[in-house]
């Protein structure tokens, strides 16, 4: 049987987290028309329409895959790249948006989970916290694929450089 | 024989004028009767459109709001001339002025002044003149850039007194309070928040939205 360390069962957690997030982020965008996420994508004034159709089309089928991805625990390196790079460009999309001058209810609609949350200080909280989450599991999945090389060298005999 | 002539036509010119008059004042009288019957009826009718469209569109706006004046004048106005006209979007405006927002100072007294038209059966006129104006009476100043000024531009004397009479009895007050409640039950945070219902499925707009993004919904909707 698979033994986790502390350390372990917290990044499972975090995965587990950042996976339903993206499932239910998926799941509100499949649910209705493509278009509706279409015109919440065209509001953020960042891509051409046409281009904002496309992306309505295809990122919640990709934020499906990485959800399932995380929580099932597969190629956990590309699908912690793929999650960081993700929120990234949300968080960046919303920090670009928002506009502190203005008033909650005078802010464009952040698009996240459907329609109707307008970008706010929690919305940015919420996004920036998943976005720190999802670069700590990136680092920590590379982290356990050197230690498990590591091992694998050292169970299969071969020689490692000495530490200096 | 041409003093008889003369006196024969300008009778029967009187009598077309007066009969003209007459029938003027009789229509004016109904209007005034049925405006002010009107009055006395239940909530003010800020709809447009047929009921029984398929889709159904509820705008929480806020006259002060850039973006609801925006939102009106990208998708409502050319809204009405098709969709609506067409019987295939009827169109619900629900008041929700924002407080302590700076710019915002005069939104409740443009939210009671179409309430006022609307009991009247002017909404749509009043409506188009807020957002129309808006950069003109948010600012205030003179008398003439004054919300009263830009509603009295669109409707008759008559009319106008009607309004005003209404808005200082503040009986529309409990109707923006009504349209404010129902958005905070509904979770309403920003302005404009447009509800979408068709084919039995209540969705949520961006209020910045592109028109011919609207349009591929609204028939995509009603091709269903």
């Amino acid at each position: 049987m698979r033994r986790y360390s502390t350390a372990g069962y917290v990044m499972a957690a975090g995965r587990i987290l950042l996976g339903v997030v993206f499932l239910y982020a998926a799941y509100t965008k499949l649910r209705s028309s493509f278009l509706l996420f279409a015109m919440a994508i065209d509001a953020y004034k960042l891509i051409p329409e046409s281009a904002a159709v496309a992306v309505a089309h295809v990122l919640p089928w990709v934020e499906l895959a990485v959800g399932i991805a995380l929580i099932a625990g597969i190629l956990p390196r590309v699908t912690t790249i793929s999650a960081s790079a993700l929120m990234a460009v949300f968080f960046t999309a919303m920090v670009h948006a928002y506009q502190p001058s203005l008033k909650e209810g005078q802010q464009i609609s952040c698009g996240c989970f459907g329609l109707g949350e307008p970008i706010s200080g929690w919305t940015l909280a919420r996004d920036g916290t998943l976005l720190a989450v999802s670069l700590a599991l990136t680092v920590a999945a590379f982290w356990a694929t050197r230690r498990k090389r590591e091992g694998g060298a050292l169970a299969t005999g071969v020689a490692l450089p000495e530490k200096s | 024989m041409r003093g008889w002539r003369g006196v024969t036509a300008s009778v029967a010119a009187f009598a077309l004028l007066a009969g003209t008059a007459w029938a003027a004042g009789k229509q004016s009288r109904a209007h005034a009767r049925a405006a002010s019957a009107a009055a006395e009826e239940g909530p003010p009718d800020k709809s447009m459109g047929s009921r029984n469209a398929p889709i159904v569109l509820e705008v929480f706006s806020d006259y002060s709001c850039p973006v609801c004046k925006l939102f009106y004048e990208r998708a409502i106005r050319p809204m009405l001339e098709t969709y609506v006209a067409e019987g295939k979007v009827y169109l619900i405006h629900r008041d929700f002025p924002l407080k302590g927002v700076i710019g915002h100072e005069h939104s409740r007294e443009a939210a009671e002044y179409a309430n006022a038209a609307a009991r009247i059966g002017r909404f749509q006129e009043v409506d188009a003149a807020l957002y129309d104006k808006q950069e003109v009476w948010t600012r205030g100043g003179s008398p003439d850039a004054k919300v009263d000024a830009i509603v009295a531009s669109v409707l008759t004397p008559r009319e106008m007194k009607q309004v005003r009479e209404l808005v200082q009895s503040h009986k529309m007050d409990t109707y923006i309070e009504s349209d404010t409640a129902l958005g905070n039950s509904r979770g309403v945070r920003a302005t404009p928040t447009i509800y979408i219902t068709a084919n039995g499925k209540t969705d949520i707009l961006p209020a910045n939205l592109s028109y011919s993004l609207l349009k591929r919904f609204l028939d995509e909707q009603l091709q269903k």
